[in-house]
């Protein structure tokens, strides 16, 4: 019996040892993102105190430009863009996320004008002087510099991406917008009116538009997004690309991460 | 004529009351359901056989199917259509009777199917010379849990129910409980046993 044990062993030991180094070999440690820096930009603008994260590419060298794309609703969706930008842009791209440290602020910081929806509406204009005279120039202050800037909201969010775009009161200092599930019922539709405005004042429109909705959303907001594709493709502007997307099966909290995703493939 | 009114008001609950709810194995349901989320309203409706039946504890097996239309009112004018939901789902509901006299009941129950998502609709804003139709249907396998309670009346029960999509939760795509794929409903039925 003890040398039944005894040789009995021997195989065991010997196949658990290769088994555990064979696991161990399947499994290899992926590589996790950086984590990202964390910082806290105050603004006389909106009175808004907006948690920043900033994730740095892995070979993060201050004296090299990235692509920095500007992530508007961070709290929301930073986390999950971290892990597509560390899985397909983890050398050129640098991830901020805008958030808030208190109280979610985006019914206001991402509408203009103010509608009976909300009362605490109407905020845009605020947020747009934030993130152009304060939060760019912060991250700027940091050291990072920018081959170019990207602007990407969803829902209001990609409304507030596009009301930036078409204002004239502040130049945009974006190369590229993308707004998924644009909400451009707004305001009885406010953003066609800023739109004509804009083409009114000027044919030349230089910026990269990325647009997305997904189709079961509903019918506001697919016939709100063809009737605005529509009206940018007929205006014909000069230094405009755009590109639109209608995203299979998807619904509205179902659209933001794949809707970013397509959107950096025609950016990058 | 009154006095007849008056007289099935008061011998309707005794007659149903009077009848053993425990000798019935079939029941079918009809209800009326919100989607507090997504917003609209529509019908719901249940045909099960009973399969187990104990001193505390039923359970049922059967069909369910739902309409819901959704006018999408919420935030535009502009524009006409909305979204219709049509549901057929297999049903499991297992309830609990806590008193003996098996009136009260509490419950919860599975379902899955296939729903069928149409929306259609058209905008109109002369003013921005907009125009635009769209129309778009999915077909899905949906499934989901719900909780109810109620009180049955003889042969006669009623329902308060609560039930939600578990789509948005354990599929591939974001969490999104509540969305149009994974909508959430409450409402009210009432069936009889037979």
């Amino acid at each position: 019996m003890k040398l039944f044990r005894k040789y009995l062993l021997i195989p065991v030991v010997l196949f658990g040892t290769i088994g555990i180094m064979v696991s161990g070999c399947s499994k290899e440690k992926q590589a996790e993102p950086r984590q990202p820096i964390a910082a806290t930009v105050s603004s006389v603008y909106t009175g808004t105190d907006y948690a920043i994260r900033i994730l740095l590419p892995d070979n993060f060298n201050a004296d090299s430009a990235y692509h920095v794309l500007y992530l508007l609703d961070g709290n929301d969706y930073f986390g999950e863009m971290t892990k597509v930008i560390h899985a397909q842009y983890r050398y050129n791209t640098i991830l901020v996320g805008i958030g808030y440290k208190g109280t979610n602020r985006r019914m206001t910081d991402f509408t203009y004008p103010a509608d009976k929806i909300s009362d605490k509406s109407g905020g845009g204009i605020q947020f747009v002087k934030f993130l152009t005279k304060e939060l760019l120039p912060f991250i700027q202050a940091q050291g990072i510099k920018a081959t170019q800037q990207t602007l990407a909201g969803h829902s209001l969010g990609g409304y507030l991406a596009l009301y930036l775009t078409f204002q004239t009161e502040i130049a945009n200092p974006f190369n590229n917008i993308i707004a998924i599930s644009p909400s451009l019922f707004w305001h009885d539709a406010y953003i066609f009116q800023l739109e004509a405005s804009r083409f009114n004042q000027s044919k030349n429109l230089p910026v990269h538009l990325y647009l997305a909705v997904g189709d079961i959303e509903g019918v506001t907001m697919n016939t709100h997004f063809k009737a605005f594709i529509n009206k940018l493709t007929l205006r014909n502007y000069t230094g405009l690309q755009l590109n639109h997307e209608l995203l299979r099966n998807r619904s509205h909290n179902n659209t933001p991460i794949t809707g970013f995703e397509k959107a950096l493939t025609t950016i990058q | 004529m009154k006095n007849i009114i008056i007289a099935f008001f008061i011998a309707l609950p005794i007659y149903v009351s009077a009848q053993d709810g425990r000798q019935f194995n079939k029941k079918i349901e009809l209800g009326f359901a919100l989607d507090p989320v997504q917003g609209g309203s529509g019908v719901v409706w249940k045909a099960e056989q009973r399969l187990f039946n104990s001193r505390h504890i039923e359970g049922f097996l059967g069909f369910s199917g739902q309409v819901h239309r959704n006018q999408e009112r919420k935030f535009s004018t502009a524009h006409k259509g909305g979204t219709t939901d049509l549901g057929l789902y297999v049903v499991s509901d297992w309830v609990y009777y806590p008193f003996a006299s098996k009136h009260l009941f509490a419950g919860a129950e599975g379902f899955a199917g296939i729903t069928n998502y149409k929306s259609a609709g058209t905008l109109s804003i002369p003013e921005y010379g907009v125009k635009e139709s769209f129309s778009h249907t999915y077909t899905y396998f949906n499934y989901g849990v719900g909780l109810n309670m109620g009180y049955d009346f003889g042969r006669i029960t009623t329902t308060v129910f609560g039930k939600a999509s578990l789509k948005g939760l354990v599929d591939k795509g974001r969490t999104r409980p509540f969305d149009t794929d994974s909508r959430g409903f409450v409402g009210v039925s009432v069936g009889v046993k037979f």
